[in-house]
């Protein structure tokens, strides 16, 4: 575990490297639509799959799989959790 | 609860947890749908009894929560608001998911209406090894739990008499606990609604405090809207100053608390492992994914296309078989005959003939929602179609309006976003659609082929296909990003597990969209039908006919001998009387009320190189394009039988020629002229059932908008078509 790890907007992550949400942007309703969602600081999200387009992408929230547009990924900030 | 009323239950769940199902299950075929009131949200509602008394069943659109801007959540909050509307609500929870199912249900609890939950998919959460301590889960919660499997149809029984149970003793979900600093924002709220004499109620108030754009403050008065707004940047600002990020304040509220309440009752391995299905690595391939989305897109467009031509062929003989019989039964009532035959029967023959398309569709559809195929479709195709407002879910409609626009505007219905779906519907009758294809093949093979040769003539054909979206694009980016100013839907999908679709469920969706096709557009399309058989049949003065046969006698009396003529007009069935019938026909077109309506309008045309019989002819294709043909061949004195492959229909077309005027003895139907009469085509809304079925999905307000303006489209494209392709000397 590396909870140091600088955060990163979730749309920059790389595939399959899980990571803990630090947080979502405020006075956004999107945001407020990802919280719902269970999208919280807290959280562990990693990359699944990405479309082949480059947009959207795929991610894993507990056990579900959701699609999210870049631009939605872009209000979370995740801390990638690399192996140690 | 009241005796008089039925009593009233909704189903209430996140999108994918087999809430519809459930709900088919509950009803069985005995469902209505409708939109709710002025918007493109569709009310599922149906009957059926619990213990001998009448309960009605409302299906609500599946959402995630009530802080957003989509008017799925508006419906069901503006529901639940109004008093003494909803007996009962069924919490229909995803049991693999049921952390966040509760979301939804602590935010309902302010309604303090009853309710039932019902964890559903309980198969699924055996299979995914998610252990739920049912027993644990009961003892914590105030209100009855059921276990389903909706689509086995398990747990029915026991869920009936749950709900009987319920409706004699009800139970509410408790009370959310809000921190002090929210409870005091709360009442300050509710207070100031008691000053300006409002009765605004508790999930009213915690909706303004949470959501900056709300679209519940939309309900007030601009006045009361503005009052409001005020108060709500105050009690956001206080907050904001005390430390809360508004964005995720509620939800980590009631997280905080859902997963005090799931403590010890979900025994997950708490692995974090890939929970994706080994499928997904195919699907989504970033070069198998988009090969097999397009051979499934491919087979969905041929079975429309090609597989039910021997339905429909069937449908339109039986149709022309009794209209054969009823014209020779009323053979002495001649507006009669006409109004059964050409107004009716053709009338039903055009409801009819949509529907093995319409079931087509929709079994392909209902197949892949149900497999869990479609939200994978949708994430592959989202990009290419974000960019104008739409996202990925779009695509199949789209695709299916290049068949025809009846079943595809009836399957966007699959969308879950309204502006999605509005955007859509509008979008697909630009797609060419394959009552166009009769109208290019007579143009190209008459006009393009003989002159260009066959590779142009097929290049040409392909390009017709995509003058409707190069004009329908930009016109949804701009409706969307300009006019409309849609907000930016979020596109939030979830990928439903994979499963073999049940047959009960795609059953019932074939019944319920055929059903729906017939008793609602099926009476306007017949409507339409009847009004265009009017406007082409009347008046119908009887000494016009003499006339014409007194003029053809003239005209016919140098080839022939006399008693020749009269031998052969005797018999119906000689090519002279034939063609004296076609030009009593023709003639009787050119002064119906259609025919002059054709030639006051010719001067509008004339801009985009039309004559009055390319006018009257269009004019009268506007039920439905490919009555052109015969509209043509009725004008040119070959009678309405005919196809758009007759030779005589081709020399009679280039042979015409402009009788005066400045273009006097040159061909009418120049190359300029005819590329003009495809992209009208193209671009027009020439289909009563269209209309009907858009009318239909959103409302008559669109739909004659719409027309409107497809038609100035249309004429404007042939208009610029005509002027630019006249000022090329090649084509003159």
């Amino acid at each position: 575990m590396n909870p140091g790890a600088k955060p990163i907007q979730l749309s920059s992550l790389h595939p399959h490297i899980p990571a803990r949400i630090h947080q979502l942007t405020d006075q956004n309703p999107i945001s407020s639509r990802l919280a719902a969602l269970g999208l919280l600081p807290g959280s562990i999200v990693s990359i699944t799959h990405i479309a082949p387009l480059g947009d959207p992408i795929a991610i894993q929230i507990e056990k579900r799989q959701i699609a999210l547009r870049r631009s939605e990924a872009q209000l979370l900030l995740v801390q990638p959790q690399l192996d140690d | 609860m009241t005796n008089n009323s039925p009593i009233r239950i909704a189903l209430i769940g996140n999108p994918n947890t087999g809430k519809s199902t459930l709900f088919n299950r509950l009803t069985g075929l005995r469902q209505h749908i409708t939109n709710y009131p002025g918007t493109t949200v569709l009310a599922h509602t149906g009957f059926s009894h619990i213990e001998d008394k009448q309960v009605q069943f409302i299906d609500l659109p599946g959402i995630y929560s009530l802080s957003a801007s989509s008017p799925d959540e508006k419906v069901v909050f503006d529901l639940l608001l109004c008093d003494n509307k909803i007996d009962l609500i069924l919490f229909i929870l995803d049991s693999t998911n049921l952390r966040r199912s509760f979301f939804l249900i602590y935010q309902l609890a302010e309604f303090e209406i009853p309710c039932l939950l019902v964890l559903n998919q309980w198969d699924q959460a055996i299979r995914n090894c998610i252990k739920i301590n049912l027993q644990l889960l009961k003892s914590r919660l105030p209100v009855p739990i059921v276990t389903t499997i909706a689509r086995n149809g398990i747990g029915l029984e026991e869920l009936r008499s749950a709900i009987a149970t319920s409706l004699k003793s009800p139970s509410r979900f408790p009370l959310p606990q809000w921190p002090t600093i929210i409870e005091e924002c709360r009442q300050t709220l509710l207070n100031a609604g008691a000053n300006l004499s409002l009765n605004l109620k508790p999930p009213e108030a915690t909706r303004i405090i949470f959501d900056s754009d709300s679209i519940y403050l939309k309900n007030f008065s601009p006045s009361l809207h503005s009052q409001l707004s005020q108060l709500q940047s105050q009690i956001q600002n206080r907050l904001r100053q005390n430390g809360f990020n508004l964005s995720i304040a509620e939800a980590t509220i009631h997280y905080r608390k859902i997963d005090k309440l799931l403590e010890n009752v979900i025994q997950s391995d708490g692995t974090i492992a890939r929970s994706d299905s080994p499928l997904d690595s195919i699907l989504l391939h970033k070069f198998w994914g988009p090969v097999i989305f397009f051979a499934i897109m491919f087979l969905v467009f041929q079975s429309l296309y090609a597989w039910s031509a021997p339905f429909t062929d069937a449908i339109e003989s039986l149709i022309a078989l009794a209209k054969d019989n009823v014209f020779l039964w009323l053979e002495k009532f001649p507006i009669l005959q006409s109004l059964t035959t050409d107004g009716i029967l053709t009338g039903v023959g055009s409801v009819l003939v949509f529907l093995p398309q319409i079931l087509l569709l929709f079994l392909f559809i209902s197949l892949l929602e149900e497999s869990g195929y479609l939200a994978r479709a949708a994430f592959i195709m989202d990009k290419a179609l974000a960019w104008c407002g739409l996202n990925g879910k779009c695509f199949v409609p789209l695709l299916s309006g290049y068949a025809c626009s009846i079943p595809a505007i009836l399957s966007t219905r699959t969308l879950d976003s309204p502006s999605a779906r509005l955007t859509t519907t509008l979008l697909i009758p630009f797609m060419s659609c394959s009552a166009r294809l009769p109208v290019y093949t007579l143009f190209i093979s008459a006009f393009i082929e003989p002159k260009y040769g066959p590779n142009i003539a097929a290049l040409s054909l392909f390009f017709m296909h995509f003058v409707g979206p190069l004009v329908a694009f930009p016109f949804a980016w701009f409706l969307n990003r300009k006019l409309l100013r849609t907000p930016h839907q979020t596109f939030v999908l979830e990928f439903p597990h994979y499963q073999l679709p049940s047959l009960r469920n795609v059953t019932t969706r074939l019944w319920e969209s055929a059903r729906d096709f017939l008793q609602r557009a099926g009476s306007i399309i017949l409507a339409i039908s009847i009004i265009l058989w009017a406007l082409l049949y009347f008046p119908r003065p009887p000494e016009l006919a003499s006339k014409i046969r007194s003029e053809f006698l003239k005209t016919h009396a140098n080839s022939y001998p006399s008693e020749q003529i009269h031998a052969q007009l005797s018999d119906p069935n000689s090519p002279l009387s034939e063609k004296l019938q076609h030009t009593i026909t023709s003639a009787y077109l050119e002064q119906s009320y259609l025919g002059r309506l054709g030639k006051f309008l010719q001067p509008i045309f004339s801009y985009a190189g039309f004559d009055w019989k390319i006018t009257i002819a269009i004019l009268g294709s506007f039920p439905a394009r490919e009555v052109l043909i015969s509209t043509l061949g009725i004008i040119y004195n070959l009678g309405g039988d005919i196809s758009e492959e007759s030779a005589d229909l081709h020399s009679a077309l280039s042979s015409a020629t402009w009788p005066s005027g400045p273009k006097a003895g040159y061909p009418i139907f120049s190359l300029p002229t005819v590329w003009a009469i495809m992209v009208f085509f193209a671009l027009c809304l020439q289909c009563g059932a269209t209309i009907a079925v858009v009318a239909q999905e959103i409302n008559w307000r669109w739909a004659i908008g719409l027309f409107l303006f497809m038609s100035f489209l249309a004429w404007l494209g042939a208009t610029l078509t005509y002027q630019i392709l006249s000022k090329i000397p090649h084509f003159l």
